[in-house]
């Protein structure tokens, strides 16, 4: 950093409270990475900074600072009005956003859900969650805000889960499309044959699973044919990670079969802890280690296995066990949901098994939200979103599918809290109105109900060089 | 060392076979600002690719050069060098070639078939960057023309950025480099056919210009140290994610979250840790990845998961394999 720009930090950082100084380097920290012939163009307007009576960045300037730092290139974000939130005004754990919250976090104040008095509460027995409240309906509900159920899908767990897979052993594995087609699909069920939100009839996602961080967790998978559970982002070890040439799994028993080269095969399976026959459960075992949104799919020729149906979503709750925040110290929210995004080729799911030389291409004609597609989408209560002005919603973005996914709400501003079950170093409030999930990427976002109305929410599927819509799922976001 | 594929023209100086995931190697590199020159022929070079199929690719080669991947010259320079690279373009058919390398050279002049350019810049900013040919649009891309270039900090640290903005120096570093091949516009190309590049679909998948399982094992098939990830226990490895092809590369860590440290030499600070970290076209994206104690294999690969095979066959395309193993 040349001797000019050290000299104009100075006189910032002298007039400037301890908590900017902060954003003050960071901002000069970003700066930086431009170069250093654009220090300069960074500091902008202020090019006489050794004037000591020099003043502080005026607001034009700090909005160019602000693009900067959101780095909107990383995840296809579009920045709404940098004046709609002071990125200085808190982080992951801090209040919520003022202006748009019900929520009071001091938690003595009735209408702060933590406090048993606000009927939010389920342990205030005016709730209609709460077991003693005999049979109190939500219409008559004295306060202002009905109560309203937290969690908007159900999960198996936490503790032992037991998982079948689903495959072409099972002729009745269909999936109806909105266009009437029933196209055949693999997936993961529980024991009861449920998948997704106990759903007997959507075989794809899985079932929703849950455990509590650091708790021990146990899935006990039973196929009929090769499968695994990969727990993709949980960090497990080697012998859980569900990968077949590298960990323990459901196989054949015969090592040399499958798609591993026999002669890499070998180096493996003196790798490989562990295998059982078909048909018996093999048993995932890990210790969950941070709350957040999470991933399973099979890992046996993933291409297929993993279009197919054969995943879904994890979700690993605090340590406390609690529902109504993400991680420990994290903001509070009033209503939960999981939008797992991915597609279907038809192609693939019509006729014989796809196989080989026909996945590399993939064109995918179904574009779903938790495996409903089309119209089908609003009238799932998993997918739209209803809830009452001004509370908070968080939204788990999933993507399941091989196609990067542009989400918006309709326009509604909303917080990115954490990704791939880390809250996010930054926190900014009510500063996206559109993101992209990668593949494989998870983020975890929350917005504050509008006022009234309904809005459209899209998920635009992109083909894999990011420069075309697809396809797109709509839902919807209803102020009750 | 395994040939992987050779020129197709008969010129000296063989694009020879690549360590995949090697540590970072390259021109040699001085303490002091100096000036470092490199010399590039594009030539047309039958890519093989699993299994036994040559494919017409152009790439930049360099014959003194034998950094990892065939399409990764893996230039290292040091912050504060003088860099010239010259181009010589020995392609049969009609294309004029440049290369940039956008951070450092924006724009450049074409040199023609059978002719030559040279291009100088100054190394200003530490980082990890993407140099090809945009003479073309995406035709350079699709048919091979890139590489990656690495700046390393002026004060010799062991970091990504200058210690005052990342303190986390690094144990080991690796390039990785992702791109791939649409073969209908290859073979177009060579049969002198017309071709759509707005069909763009690839079948083809690298990292490092290998195909799984050729970026994890040897001529007799064991697990080859020299070409998987190699960590041990209590490590910082960094990594540096560049986008050479066309599409996006969501890439997935088994095993571990990394952190984002960077994105186009831009400081990330905002989705920080990451198991997948999506890198875009064109992009290069820079990462710590902290071992702890996790020992083991683990895979490490795009999650648009055709991009997972070779030519539609599981598992191939771009997969590498992690192997950490118990520090000292």
């Amino acid at each position: 950093m040349s001797k000019i720009s050290r000299d104009f930090l100075k006189v910032i950082l002298a007039e400037k409270p301890e908590s900017a100084v902060k954003e003050i380097i960071d901002e000069r920290k970003r700066a930086y990475t431009f170069g250093l012939g654009s220090i300069a163009a960074t500091l902008g307007a202020c090019a006489a900074p050794v004037d000591p009576n020099a003043v502080p960045p005026d607001e034009p300037e700090r909005a160019h600072n602000y693009e900067q730092r959101v780095n909107s290139e990383n995840v296809g974000i579009t920045l709404d009005d940098p004046e709609d939130g002071d990125p200085t005004a808190g982080l992951p754990g801090g209040a919520p956003p003022t202006g748009t919250t019900p929520v009071n976090p001091n938690p003595t104040d009735p209408t702060n859900p933590t406090n048993p008095t606000n009927p939010t509460n389920p342990t205030n027995p005016t709730n209609p969650t709460n077991p003693t409240n005999p049979t109190e309906p939500v219409t008559t509900n004295p306060t202002p805000t009905p109560a309203i159920a937290t969690q908007t899908f159900t999960a198996l767990g936490p503790g032992l889960i037991n998982i079948d897979a689903s495959d072409m052993m099972d002729p009745n594995s269909v999936q109806q499309m909105s266009d009437g087609n029933a196209l055949t699909v693999w997936g993961f069920t529980s024991s009861s044959g449920g998948a997704f939100n106990g759903d007997l009839n959507r075989l794809c996602p899985g079932p929703v699973i849950e455990a509590t961080e650091g708790e021990l967790t146990t899935i006990a998978l039973r196929s009929q044919l090769p499968h695994t559970l990969h727990l993709h982002g949980l960090d497990v070890d080697q012998a859980n990670d569900g990968v077949p040439s590298t960990s323990g799994y459901v196989s054949q028993m015969n090592p040399g079969a499958g798609f591993i080269p026999p002669n890499l095969q070998l180096i493996f399976d003196r790798l490989a802890p562990s295998a059982v026959a078909l048909g018996n459960p093999f048993e995932y075992k890990f210790l969950a280690p941070h709350a957040g949104t999470y991933m399973y799919h099979c890992h046996v020729d993933t291409v297929i296995h993993m279009e197919m149906g054969m995943s879904g979503s994890i979700i690993v709750r605090p340590p406390d066990g609690s529902r109504n925040t993400l991680y420990t110290n994290g903001p509070i929210f009033d209503r939960e949901y999981i939008w797992q995004l991915h597609t279907f080729d038809s192609a693939w799911h019509t006729g014989p098994a796809v196989s080989g030389s026909n996945t590399s291409r993939y064109n995918p004609d179904y574009f779903m939200l938790n495996g409903r597609d089309g119209l089908d989408i609003l009238s799932d209560p998993t997918a739209a979103v209803e809830a009452y002005a001004g509370q908070q919603i968080v939204i788990r973005l999933v993507n399941l599918g091989y196609q990067p996914a542009v989400v918006n709400l309709g326009g509604i501003p909303f917080d990115i809290l954490a990704s791939d079950g880390r809250p996010v170093k930054k926190y900014f409030f009510s500063l996206f109105t559109e993101m992209t999930v990668g593949p494989g990427e998870r983020y975890d976002i929350m917005f504050s109900m509008p006022a009234s109305g309904v809005s459209n929410a899209s998920i635009n599927y992109l083909d894999i060089m990011g420069r075309n819509v697809l396809g797109t799922a709509v839902s919807s976001i209803t102020t009750l | 060392m395994e040939r992987r594929e050779f020129l197709k023209a008969g010129v000296a100086g063989l694009s020879s076979s690549f360590v995949l995931g090697g540590l970072t190697a390259g021109f040699p590199r001085s303490a002091q600002a100096a000036n470092i020159v490199i010399d590039f022929s594009v030539e047309e070079v039958m890519k093989i690719v699993p299994v036994n199929r040559a494919i017409l690719t152009w790439q930049y080669v360099n014959a003194l050069q034998p950094g990892p991947g065939a399409l990764n010259s893996g230039i290292v320079v040091t912050e504060g060098d003088t860099v010239t690279i010259n181009i010589q373009n020995n392609l049969t058919s009609n294309y004029p070639v440049n290369l940039v390398c956008p951070g450092l050279l924006d724009t450049s002049v074409a040199a023609a078939p059978g002719g030559s350019q040279s291009y100088t810049f100054v190394a200003t900013t530490p980082g990890s960057y993407l140099y090809y040919d945009d003479n073309n649009g995406d035709l350079g891309r699709a048919m091979g023309l890139m590489g990656p270039l690495v700046v390393k900090p002026m004060d010799g640290s062991q970091a990504l950025t200058p210690i005052e903005f990342d303190p986390n120096n690094f144990d080991r570093e690796y390039t990785i480099v992702t791109h791939e091949i649409d073969s209908r516009i290859n073979d177009a190309m060579a049969a002198g056919l017309p071709f759509d590049l707005n069909t763009y679909q690839p079948d083809y998948f690298f990292a490092n210009g290998l195909s799984y399982p050729e970026t994890v094992q040897d001529a007799a098939g064991n697990i080859d140290d020299t070409k998987v990830i190699l960590m041990s226990t209590g490590q910082n490895v960094a990594l540096r994610l560049i986008n050479g092809g066309l599409i996006y590369y969501p890439m997935h860590f088994h095993g571990y979250h990394v952190n984002v440290v960077t994105r186009n030499r831009m400081l990330e600070e905002n989705v920080v840790e990451k198991d997948t970290v999506l890198v875009k076209e064109g992009e290069a994206v820079e990462a710590i990845l902290p071992v702890g104690d996790q020992v083991g294999l683990y895979p490490l690969h795009t999650h648009y998961i055709p991009g997972v095979t070779t030519s539609g066959f599981y598992a191939g395309g771009s997969l590498l394999m992690m192997k950490s193993v118990l520090g000292v």
